[in-house]
């Protein structure tokens, strides 16, 4: 058996934590562990076999009292009895406090049924809790849609931002002959290329400070649909490439979907030879393209990043504006597909119900099974009737009561239908 | 003053109630309520009619108590238009003098007004109400009748309140669909609250009157007896019992309850600790709420409802030297502790409107939800007062009637 998880972690860095929390969670927080080593992961389960495979990631099992190791079934209620039970056990993996980022696969019972628990804990420690959570395919059945659907509505009370990630959506998105294998490693290299880029926001050196916290204080209240960008350039025309990258990406080619922005956010990061014009040059573009959306820019180095740029642009339109694009707004991203971009750059997260259709494997794909080959030159072949549309972006409960589902009252980035109590954070014990 | 006899129908179609005034004015010239009606409200919401069938049918049953109060026939009617489709801008409109001895005319003037109007209006959007500010004669000198004054060029200013034709057609065709009732006029109905609150003197001193209804919160800021600035915040009562309802995980009807029983608009020390039962109904158990966490909820929404007000105003420099004060009506003025909230956010005195230089039954006058449909009628009357007047200055009046002034 595996020795005392929680002895046995190193001393965890005093900032960033990550957690990986259920199969799919633990999975992804041991692909991302190895990437910064300044990042402590960990990986938490109801399964110590799963966790078992896990080699070189610190792990934590959960309820072993209970279910002795063997997990929880699919059981995402009796995950959660569990949690609650093992309350302590949880709070010993959040002692300090700093940003906490929480991977996981909604859908599986350890995923849905935990989260929830250890987010409010860690809240409650003082954490800023990002989450990022994997929606399930909806050929896993109505149980784990159900299950992911429970999770994510009690998620957006307990963590600070919830940026959910529809796999439905990334597998209408990509080629029809991609494989089961490549499915997942692409979902998984989505998730994993937002997180990277959220954790620069703390771990890099700050030119323009722009903290976890920020995003959740704006996107907190939001009625919005959106998505979030990861994108990568280097070579001396790198800011340039980023932007065409943006502006290639799907998120960005439909018509309204920047011109709808309520709250951008675009967060840059490069080496030491960052220049400011080069943040100059894309805040204004970004400001172009979005005069009505409030747009925060934040700025970080890392020696690491030394001759290459990477942006992380989230984006979120005014409630009540987003309107899903047409079927015809998947051609100009076709053809963005075809840029000659695709050879120095990587497009990595985005968000989407239904994208564009793209392949998975052309030329520009990086290392790492990443999302570059979006950027390459060879596309894939359109599914008949993809429609690309944008998947809801939960930042913030829909917590509306008698106005849901009416136009919202909107002010200062604000929906003022929902509760002010809520808005501000305001806890009723 | 007003014509003699003649019966004039104010009618709001608000979130929660129907409320309908008629009107005579007297031979005295006085304006006399002599009938009202008021029904539920199904068909609104935040102010806008989203169901027309069923706001008709109250309009009806509200139209019909007041016609047998008055003992009238209504054939027409001014109708109270609000909602978040409601937007009000101050516009200016520039007129060159084409005569030789430059010399305005009210051909000139009515042109200014004419292009101040027309500015900044969408498509889809109409003009509400229009009032006439001042005039400036070549960049310099303000004058409220510019006609006959020598310049090359007259400015006109006027604040606009405009609204979505489409949402307003809604109200429209819910009073005037199956019955034979006209609509006169749409009024953005916080001008007519005020215009039934606020006496000249207090338009001239300075006068910010908040009607806060279930679905909305009007504001009209009067200052040297003139409208200054007005709009709409899509936030109101209703918003007060969601927040309750769903912060302490009760049903709307209870939370609507609580609220008119137990309810403020600030927190106190003696609700901290105080906790309120509620019996169980039907074999479900009692519960208990505390009544800080029912005070805490509403105060943190009348505290950003006002403030977002007060934002707003802050652009205007009038809302500093309103010294006549803030002025409460609508069934929101109801709420404990809203006029101590108001003094803090505002930092002018705050008074709870009654409906002035108006006479009939006490219940009704006395009423802040009547506000708005009394002030309707004094609408009416201000206008037909001002048909007469057409002879003698006819395109300014009729083009932007200045209600600062007359009442």
């Amino acid at each position: 058996m595996n020795p005392d998880p929680v002895s046995t972690m190193p001393v965890p860095a005093p900032v960033v934590r990550i957690i990986g929390v259920g199969g799919a969670g633990g999975r992804l927080a041991h692909a991302l562990s190895p990437v910064d080593p300044a990042v402590s992961a960990l990986a938490v389960d109801t399964d110590a076999w799963a966790l078992r495979r896990l080699e070189g990631t610190p792990t934590a099992t959960v309820g072993d009292s209970v279910l002795r190791g063997l997990g929880c079934g699919g059981d995402a209620l009796q995950a959660t009895m569990v949690a609650e039970h093992d309350q302590a056990r949880l709070k010993s993996l959040v002692s300090g406090t700093g940003l906490l980022v929480l991977l996981v696969g909604m859908g599986g019972g350890a995923g849905s049924g935990i989260v929830p628990v250890l987010a409010r804990l860690a809240r409650d420690s003082g954490w800023v809790v990002a989450v990022i959570a994997t929606v399930p395919f909806e050929f896993e059945g109505p149980l784990r849609r159900a299950n992911a659907h429970q999770g994510l509505k009690t998620l957006r009370s307990a963590a600070d931002l919830v940026i959910p990630i529809s796999l439905q959506g990334l597998m209408r998105s990509a080629a029809e002959s991609a494989t089961a294998e490549e499915l997942l490693r692409w979902a998984n290299d989505y998730v994993l290329g937002v997180a990277r880029e959220l954790l620069r926001m703390i771990s890099g050196v700050p030119l323009i400070p722009l903290g976890i916290a920020d995003l959740a204080r704006v996107f907190k209240g939001r009625q919005t649909e959106g998505g979030a960008a990861a994108v990568e350039a280097s070579g001396e025309l790198r800011s340039k490439e980023v932007w065409e990258l943006l502006r290639a990406h799907p998120l960005l080619r439909s018509p309204n979907a920047l011109a709808e922005a309520g709250v951008i956010v675009l967060q840059v990061a490069g080496g030491p030879d960052l220049k400011i014009e080069e943040l100059e040059w894309l805040e204004k573009q970004v400001q172009d393209a979005a005069p009505h959306a409030q747009v925060l820019l934040g700025a970080v180095t890392q020696p690491v990043l030394a001759g290459r740029l990477t942006a992380l642009l989230v984006v979120a339109p005014d409630a009540g504006m987003a309107t899903p694009a047409s079927a015809s707004d998947a051609a100009p991203h076709t053809e963005a597909e075809r840029s000659p971009m695709g050879k120095t750059a990587r497009k990595e997260a985005l968000m989407f119900e239904d994208l564009a259709p793209a392949s998975i494997g052309d030329a520009g794909r990086g290392g790492g099974g990443m999302l570059s080959g979006r950027g390459g030159t060879a596309g894939g072949k359109p599914r008949s009737g993809a429609r690309n549309f944008q998947q809801q972006f939960d930042f913030a409960p829909r917590w509306r009561g008698r106005f849901e589902g009416v136009e919202g009252t909107l002010r200062g980035g604000e929906n003022l239908d929902e509760p002010t109590f809520a808005r501000r954070g305001v806890k009723l014990n | 003053m007003f014509s003699p006899g003649q019966i004039l129908v104010g009618l709001e179609i608000g979130t929660s109630k129907i409320c309908v005034a008629v009107g005579e004015v007297t031979d005295a010239g006085e304006l006399t309520i002599t009938g009202f009606g008021q029904a539920r409200s199904r068909g609104v919401l935040k102010g806008e009619v989203v169901d027309v069938e069923k706001a008709g049918e109250d309009v009806r049953e509200a139209l019909a108590q007041a016609e047998d109060m008055a003992d009238v026939e209504i054939e027409g009617v001014f109708l109270a238009v609000t909602g978040n489709h409601i937007r009000a801008l101050n516009n200016r409109g520039v007129h060159s003098i084409p005569t030789v001895d430059r010399k305005i005319t009210e051909e000139d003037a009515h042109e200014a007004l004419r292009n101040a109007k027309g500015n900044n209006c969408p498509p889809g959007y109409e003009i509400v109400d229009s009032v006439r500010q001042d005039f400036r004669v070549d960049q310099h000198s303000v004058y409220e009748n510019p006609v006959g004054v020598v310049g090359a060029r007259i400015e006109a200013s006027v604040h606009v309140i405009q609204g979505s034709s489409r949402k307003m057609d809604l109200s429209r065709r819910a009073v005037e669909g199956p019955t034979p009732v006209r609509v006169e006029k749409a009024v953005f109905s916080g001008l007519a609250s005020a215009l039934a609150v606020l006496t000249t003197e207090q338009k001239d001193q300075g006068a910010l009157v908040l009607d806060i209804g279930g679905g909305t919160t009007e504001y009209a800021l009067f200052q040297k007896g003139l409208l200054r600035h007005s709009g709409v915040l899509a936030v109101g009562g209703d918003h007060v019992s969601n927040d309750l309802a769903l912060g302490l995980d009760i049903p709307l009807s209870l939370a609507e309850e609580l609220k008119l029983t137990l309810g403020a608009a600030v927190m106190d020390t003696e609700s901290e600790r105080a906790v309120h039962t509620i019996p169980g109904i039907q074999g479900l158990p009692e519960r208990r709420v505390s009544l800080a966490h029912l005070r805490r909820i509403m105060a943190l929404r009348w505290e950003e409802t006002l403030e977002l007000i007060a934002r707003e105003l802050a652009e205007s420099q009038w809302l500093r030297q309103a010294r006549a004060g803030v002025f409460l009506c609508g069934g929101g003025a109801r709420t404990p502790g809203l006029d101590a909230l108001a003094r803090r956010i505002f930092q002018l005195p705050v008074a709870y409107g009654h409906v002035q230089n108006v006479s009939g039954p006490m219940d009704v006058l006395e009423n802040p939800e009547f506000a708005t449909a009394i002030g309707l009628v004094r609408y009416g009357a201000m206008r037909s007062r001002q048909q007469p007047r057409r002879w003698s200055f006819p395109l300014l009046s009729s083009l932007a009637p200045r209600f600062g002034r007359q009442n």
